[in-house]
């Protein structure tokens, strides 16, 4: 099965030479997707040996993605693997979240800190985004039935058919919560699995206190869209 | 007609023939689309019509029974419904090329990706960070990555004159926007709080509805300078 690391980054210099060297200690091929970053993101991972799609002006995380999967789609690969750029997910876990996904057992598969029956006590989320993430599991549950605890990690494998579709369509804006919904929308199966994660190794999140008041309403607008647009195109 | 509705005709009109004219400029200038002009134009024209034509339009009969001071607040009220609309129109054409700039991005990262020579392409990996960072110094790759990025440059422009978010492709231009946009909320919130005072007398006149707090028609008559216009 060939895999993909898409690792959207911007700004990442101080975290991303660590992670690019436990991905090529790990041995997985990937891409790493430069948001038009002003720092020395593009050289470091040049360097490292490692292919670099620059985006000219920032797109933010989800067409960074999103170009990500393009790229895995046009290129063959069978199976993506996003990783953050700022360190969090351990590339060591890539078995994990692409193993049910190599049974057939899902379509795509979400990295959980959060699972009840194995949560990751080490790592501290702040209080911010700890209330935007439970606001997005109560709405995808109320919408879709979909009990998902962590429905802000990054951190997910996805198979050809469920990048494929995302090659076409992909939320800009804090796209995590929302692509779930997407994904069961279009009929696709998703999976949570328990992984462990580690704090920012340096840089800002983009998850700021200011984003997160207005997080619970980019939700609520985004999933009110995605099920207008959903039931047009059946309709249609 | 009263005079003080000649009067409010006569500014309405005058006010409409400078952006009417200004409109034109912008699109000789370049500085508007031609699909954009046609629309506002359309819009001009129409309000144009309309103010001129108001002793003849069933409104002026109905607003002229309410009195002059309602018969300005139902006009500015039809004024700035316009306005939204318009406002709204442009916003979807944004959002458009918003989404076309980022297809045309997203193509352009890839194609660049499909054209880097091949000195970009280390079939080798190196053995460690220290060990690629090391060999950076000494390599001659950011050299090699400045000359593509030069060559590109006709393409994709300079990095300096290109980064930055989607949403702010030109800083002075976006501050103008937020000004304006500031200052026409501002407005509206003036216009609204006058409506509130008169409006349920021409709307829904068998509506009891509570007057607003003093504090907030002083800043309606201050935004608005209702004491100087009525």
């Amino acid at each position: 099965m060939k895999t993909l690391l898409i690792i959207p980054a911007h700004n990442e210099e101080k975290c991303l030479p660590g992670l690019l060297e436990e991905v090529r200690r790990a041995g997985y091929d990937a891409v790493v997707v430069n948001d038009a970053s002003s720092d020395a993101t593009e050289l470091l991972a040049r360097t490292a040996g490692f292919s670099v799609l620059c985006l000219p002006v920032n797109l933010g995380i989800g067409g960074g993605v999103q170009t990500g999967f393009i790229y895995a789609l046009r290129n063959g690969y069978d199976v993506v693997v996003q990783v953050d750029g700022d360190g969090q997910h351990d590339p060591g876990e890539v078995p994990r979240v692409i193993g049910p996904i190599a049974a057939g057992e899902a379509d795509c598969v979400v990295g959980s800190r959060y699972m009840p029956a194995a949560p990751d006590t080490g790592y501290k989320t702040p209080f911010a985004r700890r209330m935007g993430m439970y606001f997005s599991t109560a709405i995808l549950q109320l919408a879709t039935g979909l009990r998902i605890h962590d429905t802000t990690s990054g951190f997910r494998a996805l198979n050809r058919a469920a990048f494929g579709f995302f090659a076409r369509e992909y939320p800009v804006d804090h796209p995590e919560a929302e692509s779930l919904l997407l994904l069961h929308q279009a009929g696709f199966r998703v999976l949570e699995v328990p992984v462990r994660m580690r704090g920012r190794a340096g840089g800002q999140s983009l998850f700021t206190f200011f984003r997160a008041i207005l997080y619970p309403l980019r939700v609520i607008i985004g999933f009110m869209g995605i099920v207008f647009k959903t039931s047009r195109r059946q309709q249609s | 007609m009263t005079t003080f509705s000649f009067a409010v005709q006569s500014t309405c009109v005058g006010v409409l023939a400078l952006l009417f004219g200004y409109t034109l400029w912008l699109m000789r200038s370049g500085r508007l689309s031609a699909h954009v002009t046609v629309r506002w134009v359309l819009a001009e024209s129409a309000a144009f019509l309309a103010v001129l034509l108001w002793r003849w339009l069933p409104m002026f009969s109905y607003t002229s029974s309410l009195g002059d001071r309602e018969l300005l607040v139902v006009l500015a009220v039809i004024f700035f419904s316009l306005i939204a609309f318009l406002i709204l129109d442009c916003l979807v054409r944004i959002s458009t090329h918003t989404h076309q700039i980022k297809l045309l991005t997203q193509e352009l990262a890839l194609l660049r990706k499909c054209t880097e020579p091949d000195c970009f392409q280390r079939e080798e990996r190196y053995s460690s960070h220290d060990d690629a960072a090391l060999r950076c110094q000494a390599d001659p790759l950011p050299k090699k990555i400045e000359a593509h990025n030069e060559k590109f440059a006709c393409a994709t422009g300079k990095a300096s004159s290109l980064s930055g978010s989607i949403y702010m492709i030109h800083p002075y231009r976006n501050l103008v926007n937020r000004l304006l946009l500031s200052v026409y909320l501002l407005w509206l919130a003036g216009i609204l709080i006058l409506a509130w005072g008169t409006a349920p007398y021409i709307i829904l006149p068998w509506v009891i509805v509570p007057r607003p707090p003093e504090w907030l028609t002083s800043f309606a008559r201050l935004v608005f300078f209702r004491d100087y216009i009525f």
